[in-house]
């Protein structure tokens, strides 16, 4: 099941996030992170994006954005026009979408 | 004082534009070629996305191929910009990052205000406003993306001369029935122009200011593109920015 979420974040830029989840496993099996925001250096959306698949599903918001932070900071990356508030936020929304899903009949 | 390398407007596809920019980095990093200042123009007209942008969710790529517009994903950040032929001018900005502000608003800060000056030049008041955009009577004029990578600063950005409003918002995807007259009214109202503003201002104009402005100064030349920049700028192309495994990575 894939869920979306779109936040405009106050005073900074667009973030998308979608959220692959596999129901049966209970596990978060992809996440994608688009939008206009910048970060530097580039590739590490790949950084955020891979601490975000390896959560477990009932992660707070406050600790992903916890989390986020660190991973920032030890790797000396720099966002403009998202924070990690605005990324745990837009994941949680996108995961709650995703476990919102019916589960269609094969 | 360092010395700056200005090449003066070119017009080249998206692939070629996109892989300019890079080959001109990665000579600046090592020095083979001076701090450059360049401006582009785009044929055929263009669409280029930002690094983070998905392809398919901001562009109607269909369109695109029908009209034969370029479509291609910048390494900068930042948002999607339709590249007019005839609506539009584009710089960059490549040398080492210790010749600017350490913060990224604050680098923002100076090079916008170069394009600040220039429209000034042409009786076109303007001022930053972060992250990334000039305004001009309270309206978008410019837009801009920066990159940092291995010690070298890229910043490029648009500055619009005349703006087709129907065309832009019929290749960048918004759902179809917004784009109703309302709809073009509405971005009328956050989008400007040189245009929109003094009909009279040439695009050779606009052009001359902004060197001008740019190398307000500065120690430079004017110069063209080395062989390496060409050699490395073609193998870019085939590469990355023509290559659907780039343009469609998000």
């Amino acid at each position: 099941m894939q869920g979306v979420h779109t936040e405009k974040v106050p005073g900074g830029k667009l973030v998308r996030m979608k959220v692959d989840f596999n129901p049966e496993g209970g596990l978060i099996e992809d996440v994608q992170m688009q939008g206009d925001f910048f970060i530097h250096p580039e590739e590490f959306v790949e950084n955020i994006e891979q601490l975000l698949v390896n959560l477990d599903q009932k992660d707070s918001e406050e600790s992903i954005a916890a989390a986020l932070s660190r991973l920032i900071e030890d790797e000396g990356a720099e966002l403009v026009g998202i924070t990690p508030e605005s990324i745990a936020k837009t994941f949680r929304n996108a995961l709650a979408n995703a476990i919102a899903q019916p589960v269609l009949p094969q | 004082m360092p010395k700056w390398r200005v090449i003066d407007l070119t017009v080249n596809t998206a692939a070629m534009n996109m892989a300019l920019d890079e080959a001109i980095s990665e000579a600046a990093r090592t020095k083979a070629s001076l701090p450059t200042i360049r401006f582009y123009k785009w044929l055929p007209s263009a669409v280029s996305i930002g690094y983070f942008q998905s392809l398919k969710d901001e562009v109607d790529v269909d369109l695109c191929k029908r009209l034969g517009v370029d479509f291609v994903r910048r390494r900068t950040g930042g948002g999607a910009v339709y590249h007019d032929s005839n609506g539009e001018l584009t710089y960059s900005v490549i040398a080492h990052e210790a010749m600017f502000p350490k913060g990224i608003t604050e680098s923002y800060h100076l090079i916008c205000g170069w394009i600040v000056d220039a429209l000034g030049r042409i009786g076109i008041p303007a001022e930053f406003k972060p992250i990334n955009d000039i305004i001009a009577a309270g309206k978008k004029i410019s837009g801009n993306a920066q990159t940092r990578r291995k010690g070298v600063l890229l910043q490029h950005g648009t500055i619009l001369y005349k703006l087709d409003v129907a065309t832009m918002f019929s290749l960048l995807k918004v759902p179809k029935e917004k784009i109703s007259d309302k709809f073009i009214a509405d971005v009328k109202q956050r989008v400007t122009s040189v245009t929109d503003i003094n009909s009279q201002i040439s695009e050779q104009q606009l052009k001359e200011a902004l060197v001008a402005a740019f190398t307000e100064g500065k120690e430079f030349e004017f110069g063209a593109l080395t062989e390496n920049e060409k050699a490395t700028a073609e193998k870019l192309v085939k590469e990355r920015y023509a290559a659907d495994e780039w343009n469609f990575l998000r």
